[in-house]
């Protein structure tokens, strides 16, 4: 009986101990970096550096530090997906695209085209077997989707039983698409490739412009807001090993953020830990002092 | 030798930019004042404040190796114009060519510490009990400046531990001012006033065979609110007592391994021109 609520009583100690530990953990991680009682440490003196950028290009006030993490933590996976996704970011993009096409207003509608609706795709598909001269506008909408060709394919192979002469016609102008398809595709892909060099490039030189302005190089001080993007230096290790695979040639950029956006369940796989929100795994990184949280994918086994 | 060629010749350097300056000055007479840069005049320099700044510099620049404590604060001003202190706390030990240890503390009690022995520079947080590491070979000013600037981690007045440390002073030097001279510190020091074009930067200097800078109050006048950086430079020890150790990281149990990250900067929240540079 003793035993029965002495067990009882120190279960109850354990969860409460859990418990208060997590919230403990929880306010550290939020309350530490924004400030005990909501003040924000974020300041232009913080660096203690020798110099400072000028102002006036930032935001006048320095936003608070809880303002900036919500906001960021609203779109935790943006990275996840890449290439696509950030054709829709505003400006970057659609600069790099309009520069980049031959005709930008083709291009623009094929490659908004593409990504939001597939299925506009084989309805370009099927426009171009009946009427070839559309081909132009049709290929470049074409070459994104495999299944569009697919598709072209098995209606072709109705024709097929036309007559011999005709089949033969036929083929060579398949085959003559399926090449222009491949080319557009290849084109197409150099040109995605070429615009994301440019554009981490831009990026790139826009931090080199702000951070080396008149060897001011000892203070970083930014708006939260301003934090975007990181990627991986050195070797990467742990969770992070096969998200930023390609780290040595092109860095892979994440978006961190610095508290979770949830209590998080904490999964150790490895030796690493894992965090679980919802449907999206967190793990951990480390940025300037602090720990910061980047999109993982599952742990292992989950 | 190149050192002291280079000391021997920054006092007619100086001078002499002086003069040009006082020419370039009278040449253009009524030069359009860009903003509130400051501009240099001869009535305010201080060759003997400058003296007393490059020695400093320069006693630290040459220095095989030092230790100091480091209690510094920095003032964050809130949304609401309030002026918050936050205070940290440093001990840092450097090893020329290529060995540099900082223990940090913030009054928050969050504590860290990044190691650099020539080869890998090792960032540890105490109570997530995480580290990182990145191999960056070189020497001590390789590794801050690329700490600092890459990996943006806080290394308050980084130019101090540099070896061109004096170089770094003159390039951003727009007004040098003697203050007094100072005697609350347990040595007397001489109060300097110092102008850049962004920084106002006052400097306490002890007097002596030792030049070491005892205190240091920096202003950020450009920034919303001229916030403060103010620092108490103690415990200064010109050899100090190295370990074996002292700039290895030995991973405690249980200790996690994870990625390092360079943030990339951007414009914030306002939209990014691009097309305006086409």
């Amino acid at each position: 009986m003793t035993l029965k609520s002495r067990t009882a009583a120190l279960l109850i100690g354990t969860i409460f101990l859990l418990v208060t530990t997590l919230a403990g953990m929880a306010e550290a991680r939020g309350g530490g970096r924004g400030g005990g009682g909501g003040f924000s440490r974020s300041s232009a003196a913080g660096g203690g550096g020798f110099s400072s950028r000028s102002t006036s290009q930032r935001s006048a006030q320095p936003s608070t530090r809880q303002a900036g993490s919500t906001q960021r933590s609203a779109q935790p996976s943006t990275r996840q997906a890449g290439s696509t996704q950030r054709s829709a970011q505003p400006s970057t993009r659609q600069a790099g695209s309009t520069q980049r096409s031959v005709q930008p207003s083709t291009q623009q509608a094929g490659s908004t085209q593409r990504s939001a609706q597939p299925s506009t795709q084989q309805a370009g598909s099927t426009q171009r077997s009946a009427q070839p001269s559309t081909q132009q506008t049709g290929s470049t909408q074409r070459s994104a989707q495999q299944a569009g060709r697919q598709e072209s394919a098995s209606q072709r192979q109705g024709q097929r039983q036309d007559t011999a002469g005709e089949r033969q016609g036929q083929r060579e102008a398949y085959d003559q698409e399926s090449r222009e398809d491949w080319q557009d595709h290849q084109n197409q892909q150099r040109e995605d490739w070429q615009d994301h060099q440019e554009d981490s490039r831009e990026d790139r030189q826009d931090f080199y412009e702000d951070e080396y302005h008149g060897g001011d190089w000892d203070n970083h001080w930014h708006d939260d807001d301003d934090v975007a993007e990181a990627f991986v230096v050195g070797a990467a290790v742990g969770v992070a090993a096969g998200a930023v695979a390609t780290a040595a040639s092109q860095p892979t950029y994440l978006t961190p953020v610095t508290t979770l956006p949830c209590a998080g369940m904490a999964v150790v796989v490895n030796g690493a830990t894992y965090y679980q929100c919802g449907a999206t795994w967190y793990s951990r990184g480390y940025q300037g002092n602090s720990v910061v949280y980047i999109v993982s994918g599952p742990p292992p086994g989950f | 030798m190149k050192k002291m060629l280079r000391l021997g010749l920054i006092r007619p350097l100086w001078a002499l930019s002086v003069a040009l300056t006082v020419v370039l000055a009278l040449g253009t007479a009524p030069a359009p004042a860009s903003g509130d840069t400051p501009v240099r005049t001869l009535e305010a320099q201080d060759p003997e404040a400058m003296a007393i700044l490059l020695k400093m510099a320069g006693f630290l620049a040459r220095a095989p190796a030092f230790g100091v404590t480091m209690r510094s604060g920095y003032d964050a001003i809130q949304a609401d114009g309030q002026r918050i202190e936050f205070g940290e706390r440093r001990r840092i030990l450097l090893q020329r060519p290529d060995r540099f240890r900082v223990e940090a503390e913030r009054s928050d009690g969050d504590r860290g510490v990044i190691l650099f022995d020539g080869r890998v520079i090792t960032a540890f947080r105490v109570e997530d009990n995480v580290y990182a590491r990145v191999e960056k070979p070189g020497t001590v000013d390789d590794a801050i400046v690329y700490m600092v600037r890459d990996l943006q981690m806080t290394l308050p007045m980084a130019r101090m531990f540099l070896t061109g440390f004096p170089q770094e002073l003159e390039s951003q030097i727009t007004m040098i001012r003697y203050v007094e001279k100072n005697f609350l510190f347990d040595v007397p020091t001489d109060h300097l006033a110092v102008r850049s074009a962004e920084v106002d930067l006052q400097l306490w200097v002890a007097q002596g065979d030792q030049p070491l800078p005892r205190r240091v109050v920096l202003t950020y006048k450009n920034a919303p609110g001229r916030p403060q950086f103010r620092a108490d430079l103690s415990d200064w020890d010109l050899s100090p007592k190295l370990a074996a150790d002292s700039f290895v990281f030995t991973p405690p149990v249980g200790a996690e391994q994870i990625p390092l990250l360079a943030p990339v900067r951007r414009k914030g929240s306002l939209p990014i021109q691009k097309g305006d540079r086409q």
